[in-house]
């Protein structure tokens, strides 16, 4: 039974092919004479003869039935030379246009060529498919004695797929020199791998506000504690990532504000801690009800208070002996 | 105490040596390793084996981190430990002679990648400076030396599977630099690429292997210049790639070697990275289901089973553990709301937060950073399924629909947790260069044809 149907459903389908097929090529080739969306549903109606197509190649291997309809005999001799009309239009109206203008108001002949594609794809997968249905062999498959139409269609794939492959390596390499760093970047990369840069200056270079930091951690005879309060310098500034150079600091960032109440209320001690901006008079110290406001704009509050509190030891590096505020 | 200009060295005779000698040690304990439990190394994979002998040293050093710091002797002390039982068994079954073999054989990619072999030199010898490898993928020379142990808190960092960037952290102490981490993510890259050059090659011709090579080396996405980032995005790929290509061999061969071997690189894949489980859970339904039906549930493939999954979780399932051990969610901080937690407030975090939504609008989107915005790619992957379809070759079609189907169930579970972000997903990546290639499978014949033709060839 459930044969029977789906013997009936290709069967019929050797009608409705033609019909989408038909249907589709008109409305892209309306649509390519004026603009993109001129029609509804173009794409649906491609899409439906694409697949419908494909159904006939299935019933076509699995030898399910045998061809009954006149239309599709029609459409497949009929479409070599639609596909080949097409092709040769497409290239002499793109060429065209692309030496004139791409644009539609400057256009010699108001055709849209990137809208051609469209029926060209289709009568091509047509052609492709009238070949593998037909067993035919074209003159290429006789050169390169191909069992069968469709091998050579993988062999035009394959040869396709090898342009495309060396165009990529070439491009690739060419490309790979030329990353999007500047000039300067790029040099300053290539005296750190041949050594005539040292870590010093990678850091001096990387990180100008910061870099003090490091080095001061660098120079520490014991090991120091060091906080981050400044939610800039933890998230959003790239000389926050200092943290991977530190060699005789414990860098700590602070980044909840129940955190940073606790270094508030005294529960939990420091000494030095790093920031990246200075003392902003404008901000209002941290309010006490921490939990109704902003992760970011309370540690803000919090690291503000802290820096207007403190001396600044180095750039970017602060000494807190100052007083504890909430309690 | 510690000085800056002792770190973070740019390579040099003696960095790379030291980093040849660990691929050498990872090759003999890998090489062993399998040999014991596996006995027959599937050919294709020969070349990874060293991933096994990574994955062993980096269980032996997580271990270790639960007593002792990082620093060089524990180290030094983890690689001998697994390298002296190993020697003996590498000597007796002269695993030098297939390995030379191989790279033999992959000679002419090896050469493919001589152009680019320059510029990887210099980014590999850079000190950290990509944002995340900065922020948790690398750590300090302070936590090198003064961690003592593993500092498990309740945090997203603290808790992630870190396979790859324990690797890195071994090599940091035994080198103090990490562009000998860079070339271990480089090599995990390479070896990937020959392990899937092989495998074409053998199974599919000698086109599908060279264009397959070409166009993932040269993708637009620069896979090579990331393989020498500390993000491990890259490495993660390429370990899911090598499992999924077991699953493949096992498809086509019904061999247990793959199915034992596949968990060991899963294994690894899903240590190295969360974004793995996608792609495992689909494989575990895939496996299940071809288990089912070849009727493979017999009590003389126990064993097989058993050291499946024992290789599973000693290269990579033991960070999942871990979790479970610690935070009651073996995923944690992911799906809590599924797995709990022990902590009295247990956090939920979601990809789907920075990621692209899998909606029919971003389909566009997500297919122009798959291919790289190139129209041509694109052109080429959908004219793969017609040619696909109607190959000549039976299994070239079986193999085709079972990784489309695949990537089709996939992104069905993945939706529901995640969205699109590249990195998570390059595994598409490498896949649809995979089934662009399929179609070209066993024309080499018809190409070298071509020869007849260019009169000067024969010269």
């Amino acid at each position: 039974m459930v044969e029977k149907i789906i013997k009936f459903f290709l069967k019929s389908n050797y009608f409705i092919f033609p019909l989408f097929w038909v249907v589709g090529f008109i409305w892209s080739i309306i649509e390519s004479f004026t603009y993109a969306g001129f029609l509804p549903g173009t794409r649906f109606f491609l899409l439906l003869a694409v697949l419908s197509g494909l159904l006939t190649g299935i019933a076509r291997k699995k030898t399910l039935v045998r061809p009954g309809s006149r239309f599709y005999e029609i459409l497949f001799s009929s479409n070599k030379f639609i596909f080949s009309i097409l092709l040769i239009t497409f290239s002499f109206v793109f060429l065209l246009e692309k030496i004139h203008y791409s644009n539609y108001v400057f256009s010699l002949i108001h055709l849209q060529p990137k809208l051609l594609v469209r029926p060209c794809f289709l009568t091509g997968l047509t052609l492709l498919l009238g070949f593998y249905y037909h067993q035919e062999k074209w003159f290429l498959g006789k050169v390169f004695k191909l069992k069968n139409s469709l091998e050579i269609f993988n062999l035009l794939f394959a040869l396709l797929l090898l342009f495309f492959a060396v165009q990529c390596s070439i491009v690739f390499v060419s490309d790979f020199y030329k990353e999007e760093i500047t000039a300067e970047e790029r040099q300053k990369e290539i005296q750190y791998a041949t050594r005539e840069m040292n870590i010093y200056s990678w850091v001096e270079k990387w990180f100008p506000k910061m870099k003090e930091v490091v080095f001061w951690c660098n120079r520490n005879s014991n090991i120091e504690n060091l906080t981050v309060f400044d939610p800039f310098l933890t998230w959003y500034t790239y000389e926050g990532l200092l943290r991977v150079y530190m060699t005789n600091c414990n860098l700590y960032y602070v980044a909840t504000p129940k955190e940073a109440r606790e270094f508030f209320q005294g529960k939990r001690t420091f000494k030095w801690f790093a920031s990246f901006g200075g003392c902003d008079s404008k901000i209002p110290p941290p309010p006490d009800k921490y939990l109704t406001i902003d992760t970011v704009e309370y540690l803000k509050a919090v690291n503000n208070y802290f820096v207007c509190n403190s001396k600044e030891f180095l750039p970017g590096l602060f000494v807190f002996n100052g007083p504890i505020i909430l309690k | 105490m510690l000085d800056l200009n002792n770190f973070f060295a740019p390579l040099g005779i003696g960095n790379i040596l030291v980093f040849f000698a660990f691929v050498a040690c990872c090759e003999i304990i890998g090489f062993s390793f399998a040999k014991i439990l596996i006995k027959k190394i599937p050919e294709f994979l020969r070349g990874a084996v060293w991933l096994l002998g990574l994955g062993l040293v980096v269980f032996l050093y997580f271990l270790s981190h639960f007593f002792v710091p990082f620093a060089f002797p524990t180290a030094l002390i983890c690689l001998i430990v697994l390298l002296i039982p190993a020697l003996k068994t590498y000597l007796q079954e002269k695993g030098w002679q297939s390995i030379i073999l191989i790279l033999r054989q992959n000679f002419l990619p090896l050469l493919l990648l001589l152009p680019v072999l320059p510029l990887i030199f210099i980014k590999s010898s850079l000190p950290p400076y990509v944002w995340d490898e900065m922020a948790y993928h690398y750590i300090s020379p302070y936590t090198l030396y003064y961690e003592k142990v593993w500092r498990l808190g309740s945090g997203f960092m603290e808790n992630i599977p870190r396979l790859l960037e324990t690797g890195y952290i071994f090599l940091f102490s035994l080198t103090k630099t990490y562009a000998t981490a860079r070339l271990l993510h480089f090599s995990i890259f390479v070896t990937f690429l020959l392990v899937i050059f092989k495998f074409l090659n053998d199974n599919f011709g000698k086109l599908p292997a060279i264009l397959y090579f070409i166009l993932v080396a040269y993708h637009g996405e620069t896979f090579l210049t990331r393989s020498t980032f500390g993000y491990v995005d890259v490495a993660t790929a390429s370990l899911v790639m090598v499992g999924i290509l077991c699953l493949v061999d096992f498809f086509l061969k019904n061999k247990f070697e793959d199915l034992m071997m596949g968990a060991a690189f899963w294994g690894m894949a899903v240590g190295a990275k969360y974004s793995s489980l996608s792609p495992f859970v689909v494989y575990l339904l895939v496996i299940f289901a071809l288990i089912l039906r070849r009727r493979l549930f017999k009590r003389k493939y126990l064993k097989s089973y058993l050291i499946a999954i024992l290789l599973f979780l000693f290269m990579g399932g033991y960070w999942y553990l871990k979790n479970f051990i610690h935070t009651g969610n073996p995923i944690y901080p992911f799906l809590t709301s599924l797995f709990g937690c022990r902590f009295p407030s247990c956090p939920t975090v979601s990809y789907g937060d920075w990621t692209l939504p899998f909606t029919l609008a971003n389909t566009r989107a997500i297919l122009d950073r798959i291919f790289a915005s190139n129209q041509l790619f694109k052109l080429l992957f959908f004219l793969s399924p017609f040619l696909a379809f109607f190959h000549p070759e039976k299994f070239v079609r079986k193999i085709f629909c079972l990784i489309f189907i695949t990537v089709l169930v996939e992104i069905l579970l993945v939706r529901m947790i995640s969205g699109y972000d590249p990195r998570y997903f390059y595994h598409w990546q490498f896949l649809s260069v995979f089934l662009i290639v399929l179609p070209t499978t066993g024309l080499t014949k018809e190409i070298k044809s071509i020869k007849k033709f260019l009169p000067w060839w024969k010269k």
